[in-house]
C-alpha cells in the first residue's frame, strides 16, 4: 500500500487495541438492550405476571384445600406465572432480532462488526440473561406471596427436596429457552408482527390445538414435544403419562431453543443485511 | 483506497449492478452520482461487506472489508439517514457501536461536538429531523476515527447550513490523506464538494474521470450571438459549418463555430454584433445528457401514465392561489 493511502496524521485508534472482542460486543448488546424503554416495561411485566398469577393461584389453591379438593401443588401456584410470562420473554427474543431490522440500524451493527456471528451469540446471552434474572425475581416474589396466601395449609413445598428446585430452577431456565426461541425465529423472519406470531402459535396455539384432540394417541405423543409441555417435564413437581420424563423434556426444549438460534445465526451470516 | 473489479448484484431476474470495476483513491473526495436506482446504494453495501456480491470483488484499504481487524477505524460509513432505533437516544447509539471496538465514551462526547448534536444527543431518535438522523449517521461513520469514508447521500435532509458543513467536512477529511466517497443523485452537489466523479447508471459506470474532465467531455457548447442582421449571420455561419437555431428575432444559438471564429467572420461580412457569448452547458446538463439513457423512473407522457399525472398535476393551480387567498386574507 502506497504512503498516500495512509491519513497524514496517526490515527486516533490504533487497530491493535481498538478492534472487536467478544466481550466489547457483548457490552455493545447491553447497551442496546438496556437503552430501549421497551425492554424494562418487558422485564417488569415479566415479574408482575410471576407475581400476580402466584398470588391468583395460591388464592385458589387455598380455597381449594380447606374444601379437601387440592387439584395442584404449591409448587404448581409458585409456578403459575410462567404460562403468561413465556409470552412476554417471547415478545422480548423477538424484538431483540427484529428491531434491527425494522430501525435499519443491523447495517451499523454489521459494518462494526462484519463477522456477525460474535454479534448474535452476544444477542443470545443477554436475552437469555435478562429472562433469566427476570423469571428468578418474579419467581423470588411469586414464592413469598404464595408462602403468605397458603400458610397453615401445608401443601407450600419442601425446599430440602431435589423435585422443588429442579420446578423452580427449570421454570426459570425454560423462560431464557424461550426468549432464545424467540430470538431464532427473528432471526430466520425478520419482521416482528410475523415472527410474533409464529411463536405464539407455537407457544400458545399449539398446544391448544393438542388439548382439543388428546383423545387421538398420536396428537397426545406429538403434543409432548411442543415447547410448552416439554417443559412441563421438568419445571413441575408432577410426572404425568402426558409428559415425557424430566430429562428427555430439557432435551427437547434445549432443541426448541437452539435449533432455530443456531439456523437463525447460519442465515443472517449468509444473506444481505 | 477502495478498489472493485467485475463487481455485479443480481436480486433474481434485476441485476442492480452490472460488473463495476473502479479505483477510489486517498486523498481526494470522490463523488459517485447517478439517478436513483442506479446501484449506488447497492455498490456501497457491498464496499461494507453487508450485501454479497453476485460476482467479482471489492476491497478497501487492500483487503475486502470483513476481514479487517478493526473495521470501524479502516472505514466509516453512512448508509442511510436514521437507521436508528426510534426508542434509543443518540448518545447510546454511538456508545453502543463504539463499545464493539473499546472507543471510549470521551470519543463518542467528541463525535457529538463535531456534529453537532449536544443539546439533543441525550434525546430519542424518534424525534429527530432528517437532518439531525443524517448527522448523526455522519457521527457514526467518524466514530473510529476511519481512514475511508463512505457517505451515502450525506446531505439529503440537511438545511443550507448543514450542506456546506459537510462539504467542509469531506474535503477536510480529503486533505488529510483519507479517502472520501460520497453519493448523491444531484450533480450540482457534486461538483461543489468532489474532486472526482464516479457517474453509474443502470448498474455500469458512466463516466470515471475528474470534475473538470466529465464537463468538458460531456458538454456541448454553444455561442450565444445577438445581432440586428441576424438572418444575413445565420447564412454566414451555416456556410462555416455551424448550426444555428433561433429563439428569438435578432438572437442566434450557434453550435460547431467557436466564438472566436464567429467574431471574425461577423467583421470580414461588416456584420454589427451586440452580443457574443460563448455557452457551456452546465454540469447539470451534462449529467443528464449523460443518464438520460439510463434513468430507471422515467417521468413519461404515455396514455397509461397521463391519468398517474393528473392528480399530481390539479393541485398546482391550487396551491398557487394560496397567496393570493392569504393576501386578501392580510
Amino acid at each position: 500500500m502506497s504512503a498516500a493511502a495512509l491519513p497524514a496524521s496517526k490515527p486516533l485508534f490504533e487497530a491493535d487495541r481498538y478492534h472487536p472482542t467478544f466481550v466489547r460486543v457483548l457490552r455493545s448488546e447491553w447497551v442496546k438492550l438496556r437503552s430501549l424503554r421497551s425492554t424494562w416495561w418487558v422485564l417488569g411485566s415479566t415479574v408482575a405476571v410471576m407475581a400476580l398469577l402466584s398470588w391468583g393461584a395460591s388464592a385458589q389453591l387455598h380455597s381449594d384445600v380447606r374444601h379437601g379438593r387440592a387439584q395442584f401443588t404449591g409448587v404448581d401456584a409458585i409456578t403459575s406465572g410462567i404460562s403468561i410470562a413465556q409470552l412476554v420473554v417471547a415478545v422480548l427474543g423477538v424484538l431483540v432480532a427484529t428491531n434491527e431490522y425494522s430501525s435499519g440500524m443491523v447495517r451499523a451493527t454489521f459494518s462494526a462488526v462484519p463477522t456477525r456471528t460474535p454479534v448474535l451469540a452476544a444477542k443470545a446471552l443477554v436475552v437469555f440473561v435478562s429472562a433469566i434474572v427476570a423469571g428468578a425475581v418474579g419467581l423470588v416474589l411469586a414464592y413469598v406471596i404464595a408462602r403468605a396466601v397458603l400458610s397453615g395449609d401445608g401443601v407450600m413445598p419442601d425446599l430440602g427436596e431435589w423435585t422443588t428446585w429442579r420446578a423452580l430452577g427449570g421454570s426459570i431456565l425454560f423462560l431464557g429457552l424461550v426468549a432464545l426461541l424467540s430470538l431464532g425465529v427473528g432471526l430466520l423472519l425478520r419482521v416482528t408482527a410475523g415472527s410474533i406470531a409464529v411463536v405464539l402459535g407455537i407457544l400458545f396455539v399449539l398446544p391448544i390445538v393438542g388439548a382439543i384432540f388428546q383423545g387421538n394417541d398420536v396428537v397426545r405423543d406429538i403434543a409432548k414435544y411442543l415447547p410448552g409441555n416439554a417443559g412441563q417435564a421438568y419445571a413441575s413437581t408432577t410426572e404425568s403419562d402426558t409428559l415425557l420424563s424430566p430429562t428427555a423434556g430439557l432435551v427437547v426444549s434445549l432443541l426448541w431453543a437452539f435449533v432455530p438460534l443456531a439456523v437463525g445465526i447460519i442465515l443472517t451470516k449468509r444473506r444481505d443485511a | 483506497m477502495i478498489e472493485a473489479h467485475g463487481l455485479t448484484k443480481r436480486y433474481g431476474p434485476k441485476t442492480a449492478v452490472n460488473g463495476i470495476s473502479f479505483t477510489v483513491r486517498p486523498g481526494v473526495v470522490t463523488g459517485f452520482l447517478g439517478p436513483n436506482g442506479a446501484g449506488k446504494s447497492t455498490t456501497m453495501r457491498m464496499i461494507m461487506g453487508l450485501d454479497r456480491p453476485t460476482a467479482g470483488t471489492v476491497t478497501v484499504n487492500g483487503k475486502p472489508y470483513a476481514q479487517h481487524r478493526s473495521p470501524l477505524t479502516e472505514v466509516g460509513a453512512l448508509l442511510e439517514a436514521k437507521a436508528v432505533h426510534t426508542g434509543r437516544s443518540a448518545a447510546n447509539h454511538l456508545y453502543a457501536l463504539a463499545a464493539t471496538h473499546g472507543i471510549p465514551r470521551s470519543r463518542v462526547s467528541e463525535v457529538i461536538e463535531m456534529t453537532g448534536l449536544r443539546a439533543v444527543a441525550k434525546k430519542r431518535v424518534g424525534g429527530f429531523s432528517l437532518g439531525m438522523g443524517q448527522r448523526l449517521g455522519i457521527a457514526v461513520a467518524l466514530l473510529g476515527d476511519p481512514k475511508t469514508l463512505i457517505l451515502d447521500e450525506p446531505v439529503n435532509g440537511l438545511d443550507p447550513e448543514g450542506v456546506l458543513w459537510v462539504r467542509h467536512l469531506a474535503r477536510y477529511l480529503a486533505s488529510e490523506g483519507r479517502t472520501v466517497f460520497l453519493s448523491s443523485h444531484l450533480m450540482s452537489e457534486v461538483a461543489q464538494t468532489a474532486d472526482r466523479v464516479l457517474v453509474i447508471g443502470r448498474g455500469e459506470i458512466l463516466a470515471d474521470a475528474t470534475v473538470q474532465e466529465f464537463v468538458d467531455g460531456a458538454s456541448t457548447k454553444t455561442v450565444t450571438v445577438r445581432s440586428p442582421e441576424a438572418a444575413k449571420l445565420a447564412d454566414v455561419l451555416q456556410r462555416q459549418g455551424g448550426t444555428v437555431t433561433s429563439d428569438e428575432p435578432g438572437l442566434l444559438s450557434v453550435s460547431d463555430v467557436e466564438a472566436p471564429a464567429i467574431g471574425e467572420a461577423a467583421a470580414a461580412n461588416g456584420i454589427v454584433l451586440h452580443e457574443l457569448t460563448p455557452v457551456r452547458s452546465t454540469l447539470e446538463q451534462a449529467y443528464m445528457e449523460l443518464t438520460a439513457d439510463s434513468v430507471e423512473y422515467h417521468a413519461t407522457t404515455g396514455a397509461e401514465s397521463a391519468a398517474a399525472t393528473a392528480p399530481s398535476a390539479e393541485p398546482a393551480p391550487s396551491a398557487a392561489a394560496v397567496p393570493t387567498t392569504e393576501g386578501d386574507a392580510r
